[in-house]
C-alpha cells in the first residue's frame, strides 16, 4: 500500500507532464514564441513616379525619427529638455507626441520625427547625457528640383494614416504612424504604390527589451512599391504652370486622339515638399483657411460656366436638327428684348448682319439667343451629353464633379413645372446660367469636336479600357458637314481676322490650330476667360482647355496661354508670339 | 575493522549514484540559466553550488559512517540545539525581509533546512522508546508536539512550504509504528475541515462522512461528540481565520483555482513554468536553448523552477528518467525500512523517504500547476547551499540506517 501511494502519486505528475509535454506541445510552444519573438515591421519603398518620358518626378527618401525608451532613461525630464534643444522643437510637442505613441516602459516611443541630420548629429555628439534616446530611419517622399512642375493635384499629397482608415484597411499591413496617399495619384494608386511591409522578427526578454533577431525564423523582406509612369510630360507641365502662375484657373492639355493628358494645372496650388514628412499645424492651417483654395484640383474639381466656348454644342445641335440654314440671318444691335428683360451683346455695339458662322467665329449672343428659340431644350441638351458633358470623365484620379448641363426635368425640379420659361434658354444657349463644367470636360469634349466624334476618355496612368461595343456606343456620329462646318468655324475664332482669339494665331502655318474663346460672366467680378482649342501638326493632335477665373476676356487672356503652349510641344517654343 | 568493511558491503551505493546523476543533472541546469553572461567566478551561483558540495559530502560520510547507537543517543540534544538555531535570524537581523536566513560571511544559511530531517530522528527516537502506548490517541500527543513547535516558528519567519514538509512524515512515521488509522484520520481530520470549510456543500459531505466513520467505529461516545463538534468548530472558524493570511498567501492558494486570474501576479510564474515544459516536448530545445529560461521568462529558474529549466531544455525523455529515480530512491529507502529490524532505523528512513517525496512531489506539481506556488526546492537539483547539505546529510543518514549492523 505505501508503494502504491509513491508510485499513484508520482503516476498523477507524470500524466499532467504528458498532457503538457507531449498533447499540448503545440500550443505551449507557440505560447513560448508568442512571449519571446515580437515581429517588427519593415516599411516597403514606396513606388517612384516618373513621367511619360521617363523623368523621375516623386522618389523617396529617408528622414530620422528620434525616439526614447523611457526606462533607459536617466533623468526623464532632463533629457527632454535637452532633446527639445537639440532638435529645434517644443518640448510640448514632445510630450504630445510622448504620450502619442508610447507603448511601454521598455519599447521606444517616437517623440519627434524630420529631424535632420545636422540635428542627429547634435544628439550624436551628446549620447553620453541622453541614455535611453535612439533615431531610426522614416522613408517620406522626395520631389523633383525645382524650377521643376509642382504637379501638386496630380500626384497630390501623402498624410498619417488615420484612425478611421485603420480600422477599414484593418486587413493590409498599415500601422499607425504610416503615410497614405490622400488625394490626387497617390490616392487613387494607393495599393499598387504602396508595397508590403516585410518583416523582422526580434528576440524580445521577460522585460520586452530587444536582445537581437531571432535565429530560427527566417525574416519576410519587404515588397516596394510599385512604380508608375504617368502621361505628363514634365516640361509641358513646368511651361504650362509658369504660365498661369499668379493667377487663379486651371489648364488642361491632352493628346486629343489618345486622351493621355500632357499637362494639368490647377492654380494656386500647393507645395509637395511641405506635405512630404510631417506638415505642421500652421502650414496645413494656411492651406486650409486660404480663400483661394489652393488644396482644390480645379480642372477636376473646379465647377465654371463654359460661356461661348458651348455655342458649339448650340450650333453642332442645330445643324444636326435642320434648326439653321448657314444663310438665315439676324441683326445684332448689341442688345435683344425678350419679354420685359433685355439681354445684351459681349459687343455693346453690335456685330451688324449676323449668319451661323460669323455668330459663332466672332461669338455673338444675339445670333444664338434667335437660334435657341427654334430649339427644344432636351434636344439641345442631348448634343452636350454626347460630348460627355453632366457626367464624369472617368479619369483616374479620386475625385471629379459631373457637372450641370439642364434638361427640362432639371429645370422642372428647380423651378417647379410651367414655372419657368423659354427666357431661361437664352442664357444656356451661351453658355450662361444653369450650367456648370470642369476644365477637364472641356478639354475632352473639345478633343473629341478635333476627333470627328471619337470617344475619348482622359486619362493619367491607366485608361479606361472600352469595349467595342462601348465604343461605338459613344462615339458621336454627325453628319459630314457639320464636322466640317464646325472645324471650318473654329479654324476662323484663331485664323480669321474677325475671330475672337486672331491675337493668338500661330504663325506658322504648318501647325493648324482650332478653338473657341469663352468669357463668362459671374457675378463676382470680372468674367471668367475660357479658351478650349486643338492642333494639328503632322498626325498628331493636341486639345487644350484653359480657364483664368476672373480673367476678362477669353481672347485676350486664355487664349494666348493656348497658343504659347501648343507652340512649346511641337517644338515652336522659340517663335512664341509676345501679344499682350 | 571486520566490522566496518561489513558495513560497507551493506551500504546502499546505488542511492548515491542517483544522487550524484540528479545533483549533475541541476548542476547543467544551473549552468544552462547562467549563460547571460557567463563567468565562472566565485559569485557566480553554479561554482557556488559546487563549493557547496564540499561540506555536503562531509555531512555525507559523517553521517555515514558515524554509529546508530551515537545518533540515537545525540538526537535530543542536537534536536534542542538546531530548533535554539532557528531562532538566530531573529537577533541577526532580517534578510530579504525574512527570518529563514542566518548571513555568515556573505553565505546564507537556512536552519529550517536542517530541522526537517533533526526532528525526523527525534521523532524516530520518541516512537522507537514509546512504542508500546502509540495505541492510544493521546500517546500521539508528544510527538505531534517535537514537530509542530519547530513549525511554528517557520511559519513565523515566514517560510509556508518549509512548515508544511516538515509536517509530513508524522504520519507515515505514526502509521508505521503502528497506530491505528482511525486515529491518524481523527489527528487529519481537522486539516480535512479546514480545507472542506470554504464550501457549504464539501464541508457538508464532509461532516456527514466524519459522522458515518464514527458511528461504525464506535469509540467511546464522549470521544466522538468532542471530535465532532471540534471539527464542526474548527471549519466555521476557518474562513474568519483565513481572512488573517497574508494577501500573498491567499494569493497562492486562490491561483490554484484559477490560473488565469492574475496572469502578471503570481499566476504568471506558473503560467511560464507551465510554458517553458510544454514547450520543451518529447526531446526538448537543448542544453541552453530554452527560451523561456535565457529570456527569463522563467522566473526563479535556479531555485523553485529548476524543473521547469530542465523540462523545457531536456524534454520529456529526460524527466520521466529524472521522476524514475526519484521513485527508484524514495521506494528503496521504503524497503530498506521495512527490511530492517531494529525500530530506530526504520522509522528514520520512513522519515527521509517522506521528506524526500514531499518535496519531489510539491516541487514538481507546483511546477505543473497540480499544487499552489509554496517554495520549495527539488532535492539535489535546486540552487541552494543548505539545501544541498541537508540532502546530502539526509542521504548519508538513511545510507546509514539502512545497514544492518550487529551493535
Amino acid at each position: 500500500m505505501v508503494y502504491g501511494i509513491v508510485i499513484f502519486l508520482f503516476a498523477i505528475i507524470v500524466s499532467k507532464l504528458f498532457y503538457l509535454m507531449i498533447i499540448q506541445h503545440d500550443k505551449y510552444r507557440q505560447l513560448a514564441d508568442y512571449n519571446r519573438i515580437r515581429p517588427v515591421l519593415v516599411n516597403a519603398p514606396r513606388g517612384q513616379i516618373f513621367d511619360r518620358n521617363g523623368v523621375l518626378i516623386a522618389a523617396n527618401q529617408s528622414v530620422y525619427s528620434v525616439s526614447v525608451v523611457r526606462d533607459e532613461m536617466r533623468n526623464e525630464d532632463d533629457e527632454l529638455n535637452l532633446l527639445a534643444e537639440y532638435i529645434g522643437i517644443k518640448r510640448e510637442i514632445i510630450d504630445l507626441n510622448m504620450k502619442k505613441y508610447y507603448r511601454g516602459r521598455f519599447l521606444p516611443a517616437t517623440i519627434a520625427r524630420d529631424v535632420s541630420i545636422k540635428n542627429l548629429s547634435l544628439i550624436e555628439e551628446h549620447r553620453g547625457d541622453l541614455p535611453g534616446v535612439n533615431y531610426s530611419e522614416f522613408p517620406i517622399r522626395l520631389y523633383m528640383d525645382k524650377p521643376g512642375p509642382q504637379l501638386s493635384h496630380v500626384l497630390g499629397y501623402l498624410r498619417e494614416i488615420g484612425r478611421n482608415e485603420l480600422e477599414k484597411y484593418a486587413n493590409s499591413d498599415y500601422t499607425p504612424g504610416d503615410f497614405i496617399g490622400a488625394q490626387g495619384l497617390e490616392k487613387q494608386y494607393e495599393w499598387r504604390l504602396k508595397g508590403f511591409k516585410g518583416i523582422l522578427y526580434y528576440q524580445v526578454d521577460a522585460l520586452g527589451r530587444e536582445v537581437g533577431l531571432v535565429m530560427d525564423k527566417a525574416p519576410i523582406p519587404p515588397t516596394p512599391g510599385e512604380d508608375l509612369t504617368i502621361t505628363i510630360d514634365s516640361g509641358l507641365q513646368g511651361y504650362a504652370e509658369e504660365l498661369l502662375e499668379g493667377g487663379i484657373g486651371s489648364i488642361v492639355m491632352m493628346n486629343a486622339s489618345t486622351g493621355e493628358v500632357l499637362a494639368m494645372v490647377s492654380k494656386p496650388d500647393y507645395v509637395l515638399d511641405d506635405f512630404a514628412g510631417f506638415i505642421d499645424e500652421r502650414s496645413w492651417g494656411e492651406y486650409v483657411s486660404d480663400t483661394t483654395k489652393p488644396l482644390l484640383n480645379r480642372a477636376t474639381l473646379g465647377l465654371y460656366p463654359p460661356g461661348s466656348a458651348y455655342k458649339i454644342i448650340t450650333t453642332i445641335a442645330a445643324l444636326e436638327e435642320y434648326k439653321v440654314d448657314p444663310l438665315w440671318t439676324i441683326e445684332c444691335s448689341g442688345i435683344y428684348q425678350y419679354g420685359d428683360r433685355s439681354f445684351g451683346c459681349w459687343k455693346p455695339e453690335g456685330h451688324g448682319t449676323v449668319n451661323l458662322s460669323k455668330g459663332l467665329v466672332e461669338s455673338c449672343n444675339i445670333y444664338f439667343y434667335h437660334l435657341i428659340q427654334r430649339m427644344e431644350l432636351d434636344v439641345w441638351y442631348k448634343y452636350g451629353r454626347m460630348f460627355g458633358f453632366d457626367e464624369k470623365t472617368g479619369i483616374d484620379l479620386p475625385e471629379e464633379y459631373s457637372g450641370i448641363i439642364p434638361d427640362r426635368k432639371y429645370m422642372d425640379n428647380k423651378y417647379g413645372k410651367h414655372r419657368w420659361t423659354r427666357g431661361f434658354l437664352l442664357n444656356v444657349a451661351i453658355g450662361q446660367g444653369d450650367i456648370l463644367v470642369t476644365p477637364l470636360q472641356m478639354v475632352r469634349f473639345i478633343s473629341m469636336i478635333a476627333s470627328r466624334g471619337k470617344y475619348i476618355q482622359p486619362w493619367l496612368v491607366e485608361p479606361y479600357q472600352l469595349s467595342e461595343e462601348e465604343k461605338r456606343d459613344k462615339r458621336v456620329n454627325l453628319k459630314k458637314s457639320t464636322w466640317d462646318k464646325i472645324h471650318k468655324m473654329t479654324f476662323d475664332v484663331v485664323n480669321a481676322f474677325n475671330g475672337t482669339a486672331y491675337s493668338s494665331r500661330i504663325s506658322d502655318k504648318k501647325i493648324k490650330f482650332y478653338g473657341k474663346t469663352g468669357t463668362a460672366e459671374n457675378p463676382h467680378g470680372k468674367p471668367h476667360a475660357w479658351f478650349v482649342g486643338f492642333a494639328v501638326y503632322r498626325s498628331e493632335i493636341v486639345s487644350i482647355s484653359v480657364i483664368i477665373e476672373n480673367g476678362g476676356h477669353g481672347g485676350v487672356f486664355a487664349a494666348p496661354i493656348a497658343s504659347k503652349l501648343i507652340q512649346y510641344w511641337f517644338g515652336f517654343g522659340d517663335e512664341v508670339l509676345t501679344l499682350q | 575493522m571486520n566490522q566496518f568493511s561489513e558495513k560497507i558491503r551493506g551500504i546502499p551505493f546505488s542511492w548515491l549514484i542517483i544522487a550524484f546523476l540528479m545533483n549533475g543533472l541541476g548542476l547543467f541546469a544551473l549552468y544552462s540559466t547562467s549563460t547571460y553572461s557567463i563567468e565562472l567566478s566565485l559569485h557566480s551561483r553554479f561554482v557556488k553550488q559546487i563549493l557547496w558540495l564540499i561540506p555536503s559530502l562531509a555531512i555525507f560520510f559523517f553521517l555515514l559512517f558515524i554509529s546508530k547507537k551515537k545518533i540515537h543517543k545525540y538526537s535530543y540534544p542536537i534536536f534542542g540545539l538546531t530548533f535554539l538555531v532557528l531562532f538566530i535570524p531573529y537577533i541577526t537581523g532580517s534578510v530579504a525581509g525574512t527570518y529563514r536566513w542566518i548571513s555568515i560571511g556573505g553565505m546564507n544559511f537556512q536552519p529550517s533546512e536542517i530541522i526537517k530531517w533533526v526532528g525526523v530522528v527525534a521523532l524516530a527516537k520518541y516512537l522507537s522508546d514509546y512504542n508500546l502506548q502509540i495505541q492510544k490517541i493521546h500517546s500521539m500527543l508528544i510527538p505531534i508536539a517535537i514537530m509542530l513547535i519547530p513549525t511554528m516558528v517557520i511559519v513565523k519567519q515566514p517560510d509556508l512550504g518549509s512548515a508544511i514538509i516538515i509536517m509530513s512524515p508524522l504520519i507515515p512515521m505514526l502509521y508505521w509504528v503502528g497506530a491505528k488509522p482511525f486515529h491518524i484520520l481523527l489527528l487529519i481530520a481537522p486539516i480535512i475541515s479546514i480545507l472542506t470549510a470554504f464550501n457549504y456543500y464539501t464541508f457538508t459531505i464532509w461532516i456527514v462522512g466524519l459522522a458515518i466513520i464514527l458511528y461504525l467505529v464506535r469509540p467511546n461516545m464522549k470521544v466522538s461528540l468532542i471530535n465532532f463538534f471540534s471539527n464542526i468548530f474548527i471549519g466555521l472558524l476557518t474562513p474568519f481565520l483565513w481572512n488573517q493570511l497574508q494577501p500573498y498567501q491567499k494569493e497562492r492558494v486562490l491561483v490554484l483555482l484559477d490560473l488565469n486570474r492574475d496572469p502578471y501576479g503570481v499566476g504568471y510564474q506558473v503560467i511560464q513554468s507551465q510554458t517553458a515544459i510544454g514547450s520543451g516536448g518529447f526531446w526538448g530545445k537543448g542544453w541552453q536553448g530554452g527560451t523561456q529560461t535565457h529570456l527569463k521568462f522563467l522566473p526563479e529558474q535556479e531555485t523553485d523552477f529548476i524543473f521547469s529549466v530542465i523540462g523545457e531544455e531536456f524534454g520529456f525523455f529526460v524527466v520521466s528518467i529524472l521522476i524514475i529515480f526519484a521513485i527508484f530512491f524514495i521506494i528503496g529507502m521504503i524497503k530498506a525500512a521495512s527490511k530492517s529490524s531494529e525500530r530506530f532505523p526504520s522509522l528514520v528512513l520512513i522519515g527521509i523517504a517522506t521528506l524526500f517525496m514531499a518535496h519531489f512531489f510539491v516541487n514538481i506539481s507546483m511546477t505543473i500547476n497540480l499544487l499552489p506556488v509554496k517554495g520549495l526546492p527539488l532535492p539535489f537539483l535546486s540552487y541552494g547551499g543548505t539545501f544541498l547539505v541537508s540532502c546530502y546529510g539526509m542521504l548519508g543518514l538513511a545510507m546509514n540506517m539502512s545497514v544492518e549492523t550487529l551493535e
